[in-house]
């Protein structure tokens, strides 16, 4: 019974293993390994969520939904060429985005992805494109983009809009979103790259 | 769902920053992933797009989540293993479609095996062999899940309300449920008590547990008290308690005659006889 859910395993003198050897473990059924990612990264899930939600008991299903699609398809992360903890906040990132979009009174049709996204969302988590930054660097990053660019991306990935809704909220017309969008991740990209050399030079 | 409209290439790299981002409708979304199913070619820009708008979930404050989510999220993973070990090595993917998977219920509930739509499995999952993780004796599958998944949460909830007491029989009980020969039921409350639920625990020797959980606080100068019932119909007192926060755990005294756990409000002390009406039963024979 020593896997008991809600137990927690001694820990051992070995060293922490990585990430990618947690998801291993959890690809091979061992409930300790899912347990030792969600220590590591509940807290970043957990405001990821919020944020994109803004309500804390949806975040929380979110999570929670977020490692179990985790623990559904982690044997699937092995041909990810992503990083454990990025494919892992993407999933949580594409859960929330179902979730505010399950809530929200809209005309469009439901998701079709909205109910089984385990079963694709793996595929679309990417390798960064530079080095590992720290929220910072990221924030200063993104604080050098024109702010309708800004604006675009943040109404996207935190707010859960479509481009069609950014174009409504924004009053834009939706070539431009799409070009906002375009070259505020393209400007992003180099604020980043930028930023990792720096970093690397230091 | 009507088949998604097909994009070219240069469709979808025009799209994909927005996909990267979450911006695509569902349909723009399926017709992009159509595209990318079947396409030969790389679609670098995904990859670079993607991997830009990968550092935009490092930006929000983390936030440590309500210490209760692990417990749920264990309980659920492990009814997941135990749907997995149940599963013969190399059976077919699940007969329900994934479309058919409900959305994230605050506490997942735990499928019943053999039931017509389990919990939805991607083939990939049904394709792994399960592996004796679990320890947990999970012949009675059925039954012994619903206790885990509500015991678990008790405990959590036990250790969250500072009744260490409490949470030390949940484990007993949780200990006992495993124990071969041991029976388990689900404990529903009555028409009084619409709000309570939980679990019984009878081994083949040793004491048994009976814990309830969203039961009402006792009216002043009373208490529950658990019955046993067996097959003569006779109550038989088995235990006081207080809840606390509503979550009463009791211990049972040893019987295998026990058909019926039951639990009533009863003045502090105690009764002979059961005063009803019955707030709280559960059918452990069989």
């Amino acid at each position: 019974m020593e896997r008991t859910a809600g137990s927690t395993l001694p820990s051992d003198d070995a060293p922490a293993p990585t990430d990618e050897q947690l998801m291993a473990r959890v690809a091979d059924l061992d409930p300790s390994a899912i347990e030792a990612l969600y220590e590591r990264y509940s807290s970043m899930a957990f405001g990821l969520a919020t944020r994109i939600t803004r309500d804390s008991a949806l975040a929380e299903d979110v999570v929670q939904d977020a490692f179990i699609g985790v623990w559904r398809s982690a044997s699937r992360y092995a041909g990810s060429r992503a990083s454990a903890r990025t494919w892992l906040l993407s999933i949580v990132h594409h859960r929330a985005i179902d979730a505010v979009r399950r809530r929200r009174p809209t005309t469009e049709l439901p998701e079709a992805d909205a109910a089984s996204p385990s079963s694709l969302i793996v595929d679309d988590a990417w390798p960064e494109v530079a080095g590992r930054l720290d929220r910072v660097a990221i924030a200063d990053a993104l604080a050098t983009l024109p702010s309708v660019q800004r604006e675009a991306i943040e109404l996207a990935y935190f707010g859960g809009l479509t481009q069609l809704e950014i174009a409504e909220r924004t009053a834009a017309p939706l070539g431009t979103v799409k070009s906002r969008v375009r070259l505020g991740l393209l400007a992003l990209r180099e604020a980043l790259v930028a930023a990792d050399r720096l970093e690397r030079e230091r | 769902m009507t088949e998604p409209r097909r994009l070219d290439c240069a469709e979808v790299a025009d799209l994909a920053p927005l996909f990267v981002l979450g911006a695509l409708a569902a349909d723009e979304k399926a017709a992009v992933r159509a595209h990318l199913a079947t396409c030969p070619e790389a679609h670098d820009e995904l990859a670079a797009f993607g991997g830009t708008a990968a550092y935009l979930a490092e930006l929000p404050e983390p936030v440590e989540p309500p210490a209760a989510l692990k417990g749920r999220l264990m309980v659920a993973v492990s009814a997941e293993l135990a749907q997995q070990q149940s599963l013969p090595a190399g059976a077919p993917a699940s007969a329900a479609p994934a479309e058919l998977e409900p959305p994230p219920a605050r506490v997942a509930a735990p499928p019943l095996p053999g039931s017509a739509t389990p919990v939805s499995i991607d083939s990939e999952r049904a394709r792994r062999r399960p592996r004796p993780l679990l320890r947990v004796a999970f012949a009675a599958a059925a039954v012994l899940l619903i206790v885990l998944l509500g015991a678990s949460n008790l405990v959590l909830r036990g250790q969250i309300d500072g009744a260490e007491q409490q949470a030390a029989l949940m484990r007993e009980a949780i200990a006992a449920a495993g124990l071969p020969g041991a029976r388990v039921a689900s404990v529903s409350g009555t028409d009084v008590q619409p709000g309570a639920s939980g679990f019984a625990v009878l081994p083949a020797d040793g004491p048994g547990y009976l814990a309830v959980d969203g039961l009402s606080v006792p009216p002043a100068g009373q208490t529950y008290e658990a019955w046993t019932i067996g097959a003569d119909g006779v109550p038989v007192p088995a235990g006081l308690a207080s809840p606390s926060n509503g979550l009463l755990v009791i211990k049972l005294p040893p019987s295998s005659a026990t058909e019926v756990v039951a639990l009533t409000i009863e003045p502090v002390g105690g009764s002979e006889t059961p005063t009803m009406p019955l707030q709280a039963a559960g059918d452990v024979g069989g």
